[in-house]
């Protein structure tokens, strides 16, 4: 055999294996969420195929699917939001000098350095002065406010790197700025924009305890606490419905995850080749 | 910084007027200075039974036992709005994970809901927040939605009112449902292991745990954690009838003519240990744990469970002992009403999956009790029952809607609503046979449901909270016991320092509760008795 | 300051622009952040009753705290741990798929990178706690394969514990990571992968020289981004092992948790947190100057 060809089962066996190792968590939940808890404490690793209780899922149902509209709409409009916040301004820290820039480039960093549990008794105070109290609009501004800094910063930096000389070559051909960012720079930075948006979608939607605690109006709540309605109280063991419950929150995200896919994949072809 | 909202500025005024009004006659019975938590009650003198007023308003309720209340709350509500048709009430829900937080933050936000339900431990960390209601003076006064003519405080089985009061002496939890613990055990393994009768007495216990480890079973899976309970229950009771003696060298202030008398539990109704109470017994030695013989007495008590517990008590986990118990992992466990349903469940769907050949019969009784045996000083009656408070409710300090949330409370805790809700709950499938015991009394139960012996044998005045380890707060002190109470059973701690750094801890929590309950406790008492 | 000032008119319009995420952070994470530290300067319970007392809080904090010593020692070893798990395997992975030749297949483990992250991260947690169990997979691997003197009580023990919890996670694999650089690998020109085979790179030289100067720019982020998240980080400690056993486990993250939400002591848990920040923002900058020196150096 080739040493290429060595070399390539080499890479096919390593991330096949960390990719299996990775994925048993998604397995063991699937397999305990169709378990009663007296088969899980007699097996607990391995699915058990004799005894298939689906109605964990009729449990946990109830307690998440209401709530999964919520979280996407919150997900999508925080995410939306910090695009649209953060696009203009990351190209702009990217090709432009001017005074202070550094300064308030740390400043935004620094944003990241805040530790959540601190800020969280004022923030809400902040949000029940603002009477954003039960709306969302108290999950979704902030959570704009928390995401700005990673997409900016991730942005920026992709930004930098896109290669001058096209951008040079527009502006000598006399087109304008807008123009340039618009139909030049947008399209190579898909990718990228499917990147953070993913990422961004990842931060804000397991937030749990803020949405308890600004969201008293069961209609508005997001998926976390739903969640938490199958944890445990003292006396109750449903650990298989909770599985069942977080194997039924994941579908949302793994759909959402899939539809932002195909721009990224798009986005890849069109760069690979010109690359 | 923390401002009011103007809304409420101007309520408040206007409650006070109103109160300066009606309650002239009416003289608060209780020596709280609730003033200084809230204005002033406005209904107590309408709440002279017979007048029930027409009430309008929004009301805000919310739990954490959708699943098991949830139903009969909505029945409650529209019995209710018969009564008082003007009143909207919206019941909300919430997780029991992070409820005593979320419900606090919010508190301090101002938007809790009106009426709130909880359990005893959550108590303390309301009132860290300002955001509980005393409710004494309606306490003393009669239910107008209830038939008894007593005061509303004695429609409760007593003595759970007292017990939940705060350090001050306050009571703001109503109570709602009752929990009993006992020992679960697993009826074929002890036939197995040739146990006759379930252990009585402690020393029975360790007689019956070693036979069961010598059959190969293994007698108790405990986890040494914040989330199983287990080995504070046995630790708490047992500090709890050793300290019993002590009762009136504690309670120094106390009814004209009161004595203890241990084996009348009628005999402590409306005796509580306030803070100030507790700091000076505790200054005094009496209930110190580096100086106090019985509490060194029940630390070297319940180590001698060690060789019977499972090994990896440091890495175990309190949501494992149900399964535990079901996958005959374990054959006894300390365990509450609430898990009685659960248990026969899990054996149930065993047997639906065909594994009947790993079902097994289970029974309860009151955790065995130590005796002079154990320790002579234990002349006051051994272990109680392990029963108390498992939930009651409490009204918002800010609430707007003061008025309805008691009304409301008042209606829903009046013997003939009770009685009501749980004939619904014995209708309703899953919790027809074990619903938890209400606070409430003369509710009847199901015939077929399981006999619990819960009635308390001897006269007792809790210390600590009920259910909790021996602390003074759910939250320094608890924190600290957890991981002093793991150097302790992991050998990192001798006794002598488990017991040194647990008076730290105790000492410091009744300061802390000391400064928070200022404006109650009586710096003049305490300074007289620590001359 | 002249020139400073017409820069300033000049870039006018982009201050403008740029008010808009400012305006954003100075209202939902400036301003509660300032008074976060007005907090901090008072003994306060939540409830009506606060008291100022100036720095009390911080000198408690820094004098009398006895898990401060240990919270920092702790973080310090999880965050530098995280950041060889973080950084080193998410790159390491994006090369090997990198070089995969089916595009298809890359396609394919591009998804399969990035749906671990998508189920909730506390299954993980709550396997890995199975795992440690003295029965657990851990032990009995390790008996196995003939390491039984290393069998112990992975997460109960206060000397391994802080170990045990750097290895869980294993394989440590970053989704998200992972995809940023495989696009910063993406960008790498083909024509310098030509140039490189011309001169007749070996594939280590190719790394080595090529490629990792080339993801520096994703390096430094990457490294900035997981130090920054991993200070203040609790959660995953706080699922294995809340900390204990007898704190031994501790860190900042968990230390402000615990005095926020549980014992109810805002202005010291205040303090905790500005103390946190500071730190975190020491580190960073710390952490920056060095990565950019590298940087010129490989350069």
């Amino acid at each position: 055999m080739s040493m290429r060809k060595t070399a390539e089962i080499i890479r096919y066996a390593f991330v096949i294996l960390m990719l299996a190792a990775t994925f048993y968590p998604i397995l063991f939940m699937l397999f305990t969420s169709v378990k009663s808890t007296g088969s899980l404490a007699i097996n607990f690793f391995l699915p058990d195929f004799t005894a298939v209780h689906f109605e964990n899922f009729k449990t946990a149902a109830p307690k998440v699917l209401p709530y999964i509209g919520n979280s996407v709409k919150v997900s999508l409009l925080t995410v939306a939001g910090i695009l649209f916040v953060s696009a203009g301004s990351a190209y702009i820290f990217a090709r432009f000098t001017f005074p202070g820039k550094a300064i308030l480039y740390q400043l935004l960093m620094a944003t990241m350095m805040i530790p959540i549990v601190l800020t969280f008794v004022p923030s809400y105070l902040l949000v029940r002065d603002l009477g954003l109290l039960n709306s969302h609009s108290a999950l979704i501004l902030p959570g704009i406010a928390v995401g700005l800094a990673f997409a900016m910063l991730l942005l920026r930096t992709f930004f930098e790197s896109i290669d001058q000389g096209l951008i040079e070559a527009a502006r000598i051909d006399g087109a304008r700025e807008i123009r340039i960012l618009l139909q030049l720079v947008l399209p190579l930075t898909v990718p990228m924009i499917a990147t953070v948006s993913i990422l961004s979608i990842l931060r804000t939607w397991n937030d749990f305890l803020w949405p308890l605690v600004t969201i008293s109006r069961d209609s508005l709540r997001t998926l976390p606490i739903g969640l938490a309605f199958l944890v445990d109280k003292p006396g109750s063991n449903q650990f298989t419905v909770m599985m069942a419950g977080y194997t039924l929150a994941s579908i949302p995200l793994v759909v959402l995850f899939l539809f932002a896919m195909k721009p990224f994949m798009d986005g890849i072809n069109a760069g690979a080749i010109k690359g | 910084m923390l401002r009011l909202r103007r809304g409420s500025v101007n309520l408040l005024v206007c409650m006070a007027l109103l109160s300066g009004l009606l309650t002239g006659c009416f003289g608060s019975s209780n020596e709280t200075n609730e003033v200084k938590n809230s204005a002033s009650p406005t209904t107590a003198a309408s709440n002279e039974s017979g007048t029930k007023r027409s009430l309008s308003g929004e009301l805000r309720v919310v739990t954490f036992m959708e699943d098991e209340w949830g139903d009969q709350m909505r029945a409650a509500i529209a019995d209710y709005n018969a009564a008082q048709p003007e009143v909207k009430i919206e019941l909300e829900s919430m997780p029991y994970a992070n409820y005593a937080e979320a419900l606090k933050a919010q508190m301090i936000g101002g938007i809790s809901a009106d009426l709130m339900l909880a359990e005893p431990a959550m108590v303390s960390a309301f009132e860290g927040a300002d955001g509980i209601l005393a409710l004494d003076d309606y306490l003393n006064q009669p239910n107008p939605y209830s038939d008894s003519g007593k005061a509303w405080k004695d429609d409760f089985i007593s003595p759970f009112l007292d017990t939940s009061r705060n350090a001050a002496g306050q009571a703001k939890l109503v109570p709602w449902s009752l929990v009993w613990v006992g020992m679960f055990y697993n009826k074929d393994a002890y036939a197995k292991a040739g146990i006759e009768t379930p252990p009585v007495t402690w020393n029975e216990f360790l007689t019956a745990s070693e036979k069961l480890k010598n059959a190969g079973y293994l007698p108790f899976y405990t986890a040494i954690k914040n989330n199983d309970a287990q080995t504070w229950w046995m630790f708490q009771t047992m500090l709890n009838a050793m300290f019993r003696v002590k009762t009136e060298q504690i309670n120094l202030r106390h009814a004209d003519g009161w004595t203890y008398k241990f084996d009348d539990p009628d005999s402590t109704n409306g005796e509580t240990y306030t803070v100030d109470e507790l700091y000076v017994a505790f200054k005094k030695g009496l209930i110190d744990p580096a100086k106090s013989p019985e509490y060194r007495k029940a630390v070297e008590l319940i180590l001698q469970m060690k060789p019977y517990f499972n090994d990896n008590l440091l890495t175990a986990d309190g949501s494992e002992l149900l399964s535990k118990f079901i996958s005959q992992n374990a054959v006894q466990k300390y365990d509450g009403t609430f898990s009685f349903p659960s248990t026969d469940s899990e054996l149930a769907k065993l047997k639906d999956e065909g594994k009947a050949d790993r079902v097994f019969q289970w029974d309860v009784v009151n955790f065995p009790t130590i005796t002079t045996e154990n320790y002579e000083g234990l002349t006051a009656g051994g272990l109680n029952p392990l029963s108390g408070l498992r939930n009651g409710w409490v009204i918002s300090q800010k609430s707007d809607n003061r008025e309805l949330a008691l009304d409301f409370l008042q209606f829903l805790t009046s013997p003939g609503e009770v009685n009501k809700l749980y004939e619904l709950k014995r209708a309703s499938k899953d919790n027809s046979l074990q619903p938890d015991a209400s606070a409430i009394a003369g509710v009847t139960y199901p015939a077929e449901a399981k006999k619990v012996d819960a009635a308390l044998r001897y006269a007792e005045m809790p210390i600590y909270g009920f259910g909790l380890p021996p602390v003074f707060d759910t939250g320094k002190d608890f924190e600290e016991f957890h991981s002093q109470w793991q150097g302790l059973w992991s050998e990192a701690l001798t006794i002598d320092e488990f017991l040194q750094k647990r008076s730290a801890s105790n000492l410091a929590a009744l300061e802390r509760n000391l400064k928070q309950f200022q404006d109650q406790v009586d710096q003049a008492f305490i300074d007289s008795h620590l001359k | 300051m002249r020139h400073t000032l017409k820069s300033v008119y000049k870039a006018r319009y982009l201050y403008l622009f740029l008010l808009i995420p400012f305006a954003f952070i100075a209202l939902f994470i400036f301003y509660p952040f300032f008074r976060g530290f007005q907090i901090s300067l008072l003994d306060w319970s939540g409830g009506n009753r606060t008291e100022f007392v100036g720095f009390d809080n911080y000198r408690e904090l820094f004098w009398n705290e006895p898990l401060l010593g240990r919270a920092v020692r702790n973080i310090l070893i999880l965050a530098v741990a995280g950041i060889l798990q973080a950084v080193g395997i998410s790159f390491l992975m994006a090369w090997v798929i990198h070089h995969i030749r089916s595009a298809k297949s890359k396609y394919v483990m591009r998804i399969f990178v990035i749906v671990p992250s998508l189920i909730p991260a506390i299954v993980g947690y709550l396997l890995w706690k199975k795992f440690y169990e003295p029965e657990g997979l851990v032990n009995r691997l390790l008996g196995l394969v003939g390491l039984d003197f290393l069998q112990q009580a992975w997460l109960g023990d206060v000397s391994v514990v802080v170990t045990a919890i750097v290895f869980a996670g294993f394989p440590w694999l970053n989704g998200a990571n992972t995809l940023i650089y495989l696009a910063g690998f993406l960008q790498i020109p083909k024509e310098m992968y030509e140039a490189a085979k011309i001169d007749g790179a070996t594939s280590w030289r190719t790394l080595w020289h090529l490629e990792i100067p080339m993801l520096a720019g994703q390096t430094r982020i990457l490294l900035l981004l997981s130090l920054i998240s991993l200070l203040q980080n609790y959660d995953n400690v706080f699922l294995l092992t809340r900390g204990g056993p007898m704190d031994a486990s501790v860190v900042p993250g968990i230390l402000l948790y615990k005095n926020a939400f549980l014992f109810g002591r805002y202005g010291y848990a205040s303090a905790i947190g500005v103390s946190l920040f500071a730190f975190i923002f020491i580190l960073s900058l710390l952490s920056m100057r060095l990565s950019k020196e590298s940087g010129e150096k490989v350069s």
